[in-house]
């Protein structure tokens, strides 16, 4: 607000006293329209006593806000329990009842509401979190985590606020990690709670909370499909959840390139397949003697384990299958199929035989050069930007770590640091020197 | 459309106001209302992300020795035990160890809930999570943590199922 919308006003009155004298408009159609733009630029001319008062009263608000603030953090070990949790309680109320009635019951003060009701959601935690303080209690420390993310996830599910979605989908993440990393919990309560929060993230279509959610299913499914920390084969194991879930994520983000959905929800799933990929294929991709090697052999595993890792199978086919029933098959190519059912299965092969380490990091490396060329060649063919890029990225990132693997032995230091310095330049000139020559054929093209 | 989500706004908001009272409100009542036991701790001076400062406690009814359970008990880490308290001196101690609540049966003793946490030799180990934790003022826990060894005593608040409560921490010198 300022002298340029009262300009504007000043301009627009002008012009709307001048149509009318021309006859362009007629008094009704003036009246009308000056009825419907005089909210619009804020206050008129005679109301700037108005703003005087509205900006003294604001800024008495946050003196006083600030005032009580201070004098309660002064005093806040000095209060009774009951009195900490009442004025706990009635922050989150004020904050959620100030910010609903600027958001839905008046005009002109939604980014104004919809901080307040975030802050609602900020102050619910803290009052969780503080009540928790002030009656020592110290059990399960996840939970926190949990109820709070339940209480964000139910606002924002009625007041359908996509701030609130994003900040439940890190509180999912946060309560996932926890329940891990702290406590070894499988916590199954997750598949329901992912389930609300994906129904509320495309309802919203909040891209931020799209992302979380699918690095909190990440982080849900690698422990849970896998018998870590129990199991030495561990990341035999991991690599094969990954490959799974990357050839998942990378089946949705096409099965959004042709659904109503936005576009922009499968560019988040192509990066995460992007980072799944890079994450499967690097490790196994060497022949070193070293740890990631040995492990990709580990000892038999149980039926348990094996009905868990033949279940993700399962899940990442049937992924590919609905992609196919339900798009249009745009830019899809028979390489990506075979791709991904061969990565699978190697990957299977790999982990659960001991056919050795140099075998399987010789199919591993064919995989990883076939899948990223064909990306490349559909990016091309379909006229996708991400693809291509991608597909270059993995092909030039696979070529380097190729190259350092296998000189590191055979080099003397000097020799290896002079050729790698040639060939990293080498492979950026040729990279970009590809890519602007494919954008612009496409550019051409299209 | 606009009525249904102001019903939803307000129901939300009255199910997290009910919970947060609900998560204050039990505690205060065990609190104010539940028989009071002295127990002798051990603290320790950790950080907690959210909450800030507190000292972890470490109670001897931690662990039971095995000569003092109740029967045959079986049990898996994370189960509830029971621990009949009797008093000694100006603390309780454990006397017994149950799978289901026993019958304090007088004045002089009392029935504590825990958890299972594991065996060392001779001794079980238990857990309780609602008494562990004694947040403070900032900067404070290391002078608590001093006084280690010296006889700190916690009153813990004991609800009708043995849930306990901290209400206050008893310095040595007032340790009667």
């Amino acid at each position: 607000m300022g002298s340029s919308d009262a300009d504007w006003r000043d301009w627009f009155q002008d012009q709307l006293e001048k149509w009318r004298r021309e006859g362009l408009i007629d008094e009704s159609t003036h009246s009308e329209l000056r009825q419907r733009y005089s909210n619009s630029f804020g206050p008129s001319s005679d109301g700037s006593s108005n703003r005087l008062i509205y900006t003294i009263g604001l800024l008495g608000s946050i003196l006083l806000g600030i005032g009580i603030i201070l004098f309660i953090a002064a005093n806040w070990q000095y209060l009774a329990p009951f009195t900490k949790t009442l004025i706990l309680v009635g922050g989150v109320v004020l904050f959620y009842s100030s910010g609903y009635y600027l958001t839905f019951r008046r005009e002109g003060f939604d980014a104004t509401g919809s901080s307040l009701i975030f802050v609602g959601h900020l102050a619910y935690g803290s009052a969780i979190w503080l009540i928790a303080q002030t009656y020592h209690l110290g059990e399960h420390y996840p939970n926190g985590y949990l109820h709070w993310f339940v209480g964000v996830l139910a606002m924002s599910t009625v007041l359908a606020l996509p701030s609130g979605a994003a900040l439940s989908s890190l509180l999912l993440v946060a309560w996932v990690a926890m329940e891990h990393l702290l406590y070894l919990n499988p916590a199954p309560l997750f598949l329901l709670l992912a389930v609300c929060q994906f129904a509320l993230t495309y309802r919203l279509r909040s891209r931020t909370a799209l992302a979380t959610s699918v690095l909190a299913v990440g982080i849900w499914t690698l422990p849970v499909f896998s018998d870590w920390p129990e199991d030495p084969g561990f990341i035999g194991q991991y690599g094969l959840v990954i490959a799974t879930v990357t050839a998942t994520t990378y089946w949705l983000a096409e099965a959004h390139r042709g659904a109503s959905v936005r576009k922009s929800f499968g560019t988040i799933f192509q990066w995460f397949s992007l980072l799944g990929f890079i994450a499967v294929v690097l490790p196994y991709s060497f022949t070193l003697d070293n740890d990631i090697t040995i492990a990709v052999a580990p000892e038999p595993l149980s039926s348990w384990a094996i009905a868990k890792l033949s279940l993700l199978g399962v899940v990442a086919l049937a992924s590919a299958l609905v992609v196919f029933l339900t798009t249009d098959r745009y830019g899809l190519t028979g390489l990506e199929v075979v791709g991904t059912l061969l990565f699978w299965l190697i990957a299977w092969w790999g982990w659960s035989s001991h056919f050795g380490t140099t075998p399987f990091a010789i199919a591993v490396n064919l995989i990883g050069y076939v899948l990223s060329l064909g990306l490349v060649v559909k990016g091309y063919r379909a006229k996708d930007r991400t693809n291509l890029i991608w597909g270059l990225s993995a092909f030039s990132l696979l070529t380097l770590v190729r190259y350092f693997d296998m000189s590191w032995e055979l080099m003397s230091r000097s020799a290896f640091f002079i050729s790698g310095g040639i060939v990293l330049i080498l492979v950026s000139f040729v990279f970009e020197y590809v890519r602007r020559e494919m954008l612009d054929r496409m550019g051409v093209l299209s | 459309m606009r009525r249904y989500r102001l019903y939803g706004f307000l129901l939300v908001l009255t199910a997290m106001v009910l919970f947060l009272f609900g998560m204050s409100g039990y505690h205060y009542y065990v609190k104010t209302t539940g028989k009071a036991v002295r127990l002798k701790t051990e603290p320790v001076d950790p950080r907690s992300l959210f909450r800030g400062d507190y000292v972890r406690l470490n109670y001897t009814v931690n662990r039971v020795e095995r000569s003092e359970v109740n029967g045959d008990i079986k049990v898996t880490p994370g189960e509830t035990l029971y621990v009949l308290l009797t008093k000694t001196g100006n603390h309780w101690t454990a006397k017994s160890l149950h799978a289901s609540p026993p019958d304090p049966g007088g004045k002089t003793a009392a029935v504590l809930r825990g958890y299972y946490r594991g065996a060392d030799g001779e001794s079980v180990l238990l857990e309780y999570p609602s008494i562990e934790s004694y947040f403070v003022p900032e900067g404070t826990g290391k002078k608590l943590e001093r006084l280690r060894g010296k006889g700190l005593l916690v009153e813990v608040a004991l609800g009708s199922d043995g849930y306990p409560v901290i209400k206050e921490l008893i310095p040595p010198e007032s340790a009667k």
